[in-house]
Formats: C-alpha cells, sequence, structure tokens
C-alpha cells in the first residue's frame, strides 16, 4: 500500500515537474509587442486626440471652411468623430471598425489640394504633439494615415 | 382573428429579437464614448503666441470642455465640449480671458462641409435607441 502511495507520489512530482518545464517553455518565447492602440493608450486617448485635431481643424483658415458645415451640426459631427476615432484605431491595431466611406469615395468631387491636406496633417501633429505623444508613435500612426493622400488630394 | 393573433405574435418576436441582440451584441468603442458638440467664435483683440497658447490651456483645463483651439493668428477659436457640462455662454466667458478680448459666435455656414456617411449608421442608430445600457 504504502508503495502504491508512494508511486503515485512520484508520477504526480514528475507531472508537476514536466508543467514548470513546460510553462518555463513558454516563457522563451518572444513577448508579443503592444499595438500602436495600446501604445498610444486605448480608446479615450484617441478620442482626446480626435477632439484636439478636430478643433485644431475647426480653427484653421486655411481648411475650416470644409468642415464647418459638419462639425455645426452635431449628428454630423458625431458621425465624423466616430469614422475619425474608428480609423485611427483600427489602423493602430484596436477593436474598432472603420464604417465610413473609402478614403476615394469620400473625397472624390472634392478638389482638396495639396496644401490642404498638408494643413490637415499639420493639425493632426499639433494635436499629437499637444498630448505629448511620443516620436515613435507619432511616426507610426503617421505612417498608417500617409499613403491615404493619392485617395484625398486632386480627386 | 387568427391570423391577427399569428401576425401580433411574429411582430412581438421581432421585438423581442431586436431588443435582445441590441442589449447582448458588443458595443463599438465609439458607441460608448460620450458625445460632444463643437462651438467656434471669432477673437478680437491682442492676442499674443504666449497668451494665445495660456489661454487655449486654460480653456481646454475645464471641466465639461474636451479640446479647445485658437488658430495661430488668433482670430478663430474652436472648442469641443460636453453640453450637459458647460453652456456656449460661459464658454464665450472663459475664451474672452476676462473681458479682455472680443469674443463673437461665428457666422457657419449650413450647406456642404465633408461628407461623412456612415454604411448602415441608420441601422446602427436604431440598434443604440433599443440599448438601455447607452
Amino acid at each position: 500500500m504504502n508503495k502504491l502511495k508512494r508511486t503515485s507520489l512520484i508520477v504526480w512530482l514528475l507531472i508537476a515537474a514536466l508543467s514548470v518545464n513546460m510553462s518555463c517553455d513558454d516563457d522563451d518565447e518572444q513577448p508579443v509587442a503592444p499595438t500602436l492602440y495600446t501604445r498610444l493608450g486605448g480608446i479615450d486617448a484617441i478620442a482626446a486626440v480626435t477632439d484636439k485635431f478636430l478643433t485644431n481643424v475647426a480653427s484653421d483658415n486655411v481648411i475650416n471652411a470644409r468642415f464647418e458645415a459638419t462639425v455645426a451640426e452635431p449628428s454630423r459631427l458625431q458621425l465624423l468623430r466616430n469614422n475619425l476615432i474608428d480609423q485611427i484605431c483600427a489602423g493602430a491595431g484596436g477593436p474598432c471598425q472603420y464604417k465610413g466611406k473609402t478614403m476615394l469615395e469620400a473625397h472624390t468631387g472634392m478638389n482638396i489640394s495639396g496644401a490642404e491636406f498638408n494643413a490637415l496633417v499639420g493639425d493632426l501633429v499639433a494635436a499629437l504633439d499637444f498630448y505629448d505623444v511620443p516620436e515613435a508613435e507619432k511616426n507610426d500612426l503617421l505612417a498608417i494615415l500617409g499613403p491615404m493622400q493619392t485617395d484625398i488630394v486632386g480627386k | 382573428m387568427k391570423t391577427i393573433k399569428l401576425l401580433f405574435l411574429v411582430v412581438a418576436t421581432g421585438v423581442v429579437v431586436l431588443f435582445g441582440y441590441a442589449n447582448v451584441r458588443q458595443r463599438s468603442p465609439t458607441e460608448i464614448l460620450k458625445p460632444v458638440n463643437l462651438i467656434s467664435f471669432e477673437m478680437r483683440g491682442d492676442l499674443n503666441t504666449e497668451a494665445r497658447l495660456n489661454l487655449e490651456k486654460k480653456v481646454s483645463a475645464v471641466p465639461g470642455v474636451t479640446a479647445c483651439s485658437l488658430n495661430k493668428e488668433g482670430n478663430v477659436a474652436s472648442i469641443t465640449f460636453y453640453p450637459d457640462r458647460i453652456t456656449d455662454h460661459r464658454l464665450a466667458g472663459l475664451l474672452s480671458d476676462g473681458g479682455r478680448l472680443e469674443v463673437l459666435p461665428k457666422e457657419i455656414s449650413s450647406a456642404g462641409g465633408c461628407p461623412v456617411h456612415q454604411l448602415g449608421t441608420s441601422f446602427q442608430k436604431f440598434m443604440s435607441s433599443l440599448d438601455i445600457r447607452n
């Protein structure tokens, strides 16, 4: 009887040792790098930057005429705000889904100039700087949004 | 009579299913965010860069304000805010910097603007209206 107990104890110890070893093996794997969404600070931080971006755009004499009618109407403002947040959040690997039109569909016929696009990017950079977003996160975000220029300018 | 009963049953089931779906579905992060309003003002008066940035920071820090920007010319200010927490009038008062600056509501055209149509917006709005978690 004692022999049986001893044997089962040894078996359990072996299983435990194996489990520890396996979990150690897991620890050796490369840790998953946090997404840009996490590094930016999640949805609240993105919403704060988006609000600052919207006020920058609305007060920017170069481009505010393009946005005034939209941002002054609360329901249209919510759609624009949610689209911007969804777009940044989804592009940064967050749990959002962009539900708006494609950039090409949305801007076709608007004849947006390069100067207007640059002013918009400047307003976004100013919003990121206002919240002291680190250079690496800022560049990663701009790298995601930058390629949209070809679908926005001169359409 | 039987047809009416059947129709009622179908409609009632539909309502229950829609209501149930609206309240158990996973909400998007933006759906949970509290909506904001945006207002723009014309500013008149002397405002150097330092004073402009200070005023911008001061107004941004007021409870109920989510963002405030004054353009580099110092003649337009825009603010996003929670309308249930702060009024337009109080915002104008804050921007006047103790009456030193003249603050006027900005005339804004209601036509045009950028397109913000969302696919399925109406359906989402309907679902949100049925969601008692909002």
